[in-house]
């Protein structure tokens, strides 16, 4: 059989537990691609505004000075740094359900190309979390204007702020990728992720902090519970990272979040590279 | 004579509607059969393409030509039986598909070029024959949204064409631009087709097949009916309406 020689199988299915390792150095080998496409959404995404790039800043203004007129006219007055809680409350929790419902829909988004031209598949669903990630960075500046006006200062307690994106950033991938091959047997799945992002805003603290949270539940019988969202600790990361107070978080808590959010990464990249050539036949 | 592509009882089957029930439970299968629910799109199918052969396949349509080439191209994995291959192969089908209408001409021969599987560097040691070939002159700085469907085209063709791959699989892109363009784009696939280590063409264009194969399949209703000289299979197929 020495003709054999150098004939490779075009689709060998790798070992379940291998999924991560594959699906990580598909990126690294296609970064030159990955990096194209990015490019290309990040085009795509203000082409016909004139404002531009400056939607990404005043979106969240906009959006964080409507739920804080809202709330300081439900509940009085509250701390004096709550106009800044709530905009990065809403940058985060904007970050995690775009990146989310971006990796959950990458497959049928690119249904034309993928039936045209083979590439690994795995691109298709880094590159919408990469340019989310992008313009979330980006996004922050519109941080800057609050700092100034309310006279919060950098601290060295900002290291707290990639790390809290990188948190929310594995996550939304992650549950994004173990769903993106269902939701192309049934769109149902983006459908419902649609509402479990919209009720997942208001049972993490977006619009109110882990703080608030603390003061109203004194006996502490809620506080695991709460806890069980892997978003808490991210979004409150973030907040001490850029106003710079201490975190009161348990260490057991902030350990369950990150390996929550490393477990679901590690189990999405498995479920994807698993299923995607599967349904590749149903788009 | 080393084996360029081999494809080994190659069944490959679709959903025929896309029941929400048995989708969930063909991604849990290990195995999927053929059945009532499915559409059969290749059945056994056998065939071997050595290094340097150029094989045509012709076929009604809907007969599995296609799904034969994305086979061999890995979009789409067979049910069972296997495909194996030597070295890199590139699919030329629908040339536009890459391409983005908000960047610019040299921004989508990079874009294009890096979802056709090439780095960087080659994109850039070709952009001046893909801009020539493509007789886009100045418009290659502007968004590709100022193009005539004739400016995309040539540009799709020009960039997808640009790089000899090992095994190269042709799926009816000889039909674009004016008559001019279409015979220098055909100039160009015979340059690449010589140039290439292996080809595998579909085509409806029967003289083509007969001056470029060396063999020809015959597919009908996802099966290889015939294989064998040009000639005998053409008229084969044109047995069968």
């Amino acid at each position: 059989m020495s003709e054999d020689v150098g004939l490779r199988e075009q689709h060998p299915i790798v070992p379940t537990f291998s999924g991560p390792i594959h699906f990580l150095s598909a990126i690294r080998e296609n970064w030159y691609l990955t990096v194209n496409l990015v490019r290309r959404d990040l085009r795509a995404k203000y082409r016909r505004a004139v404002i531009g790039y400056g939607w990404t800043w005043l979106e969240p203004l906009l959006l964080a000075a409507v739920y804080y007129i809202l709330f300081t006219i439900i509940a009085g007055t509250p701390d004096p740094l709550y106009p800044l809680h709530v905009l990065l409350g809403i940058i985060v929790w904007g970050h995690f359900s775009k990146s989310l419902q971006a990796t959950l829909a990458c497959l049928q988004k690119s249904r034309n190309l993928i039936k045209q031209v083979f590439f690994p598949r795995e691109i298709l669903a880094t590159t919408p979390v990469l340019t989310q990630l992008w313009i979330t960075v980006v996004s922050f500046i519109s941080v800057l204007p609050i700092m100034l006006y309310l006279e919060v200062e950098f601290s060295t307690m900002i290291w707290m702020v990639p790390l809290g994106l990188l948190m929310t950033t594995l996550l939304a991938m992650g549950i994004g990728l173990m769903m993106a091959p269902l939701n192309v047997i049934s769109e149902d799945i983006g459908h419902l992720f649609r509402f479990i992002v919209r009720a997942g805003f208001f049972v993490s603290p977006v619009m109110w902090t882990y703080e608030m949270f603390l003061e109203r539940d004194s006996t502490g019988q809620w506080l695991d519970i709460v806890m069980l969202n892997p978003m808490v600790v991210p979004l409150t990361m973030v907040r001490h990272g850029i106003d710079g107070s201490v975190m009161d978080v348990a260490w057991n808590h902030i350990w369950y979040s990150a390996g929550f959010s490393l477990a679901v990464f590690l189990i999405g990249m498995t479920v994807f590279k698993r299923w995607e050539s599967k349904v590749v036949k149903y788009l | 004579m080393n084996t360029a592509i081999r494809l080994t009882d190659v069944d490959l089957y679709f959903p025929k509607k896309q029941g929400i029930l048995q989708g969930f439970s063909d991604l849990v299968k290990t195995k999927i059969e053929a059945g009532p629910k499915r559409f059969t799109a290749l059945s056994g199918i056998n065939l071997e393409v050595n290094v340097g052969e150029v094989v045509g396949i012709i076929g009604r349509n809907g007969s599995g030509k296609s799904t034969i080439l994305r086979a061999i191209s890995g979009i789409y994995r067979p049910d069972s039986g296997m495909v194996q291959v030597r070295g890199q192969t590139s699919l030329l089908a629908g040339v536009s598909v890459g391409l983005n209408h908000n960047l610019t001409g040299r921004e989508n021969v990079h874009l294009y070029g890096s979802i056709l599987g090439h780095q960087r560097e080659t994109m850039e040691d070709m952009m001046e024959e893909i801009i020539e070939f493509s007789e886009l002159g100045e418009f290659i700085e502007q968004p590709l949204r100022t193009y005539s469907s004739g400016m995309k085209a040539r540009l799709g063709i020009a960039v997808a064409s640009a790089v000899e791959p090992e095994i190269l699989l042709i799926d009816e892109v000889l039909g674009v631009g004016d008559q001019e363009f279409r015979e220098k784009s055909k100039k160009r696939i015979l340059d690449l087709v010589e140039n290439s280590g292996t080809v595998v063409i579909v085509s409806h264009n029967f003289s083509l097949m007969k001056s470029i194969c060396d063999r020809v399949v015959l597919v009908h209703k996802g099966k290889i009916e015939q294989i064998g000289e040009p000639e005998e299979i053409i008229q084969a197929y044109k047995n069968l309406s």
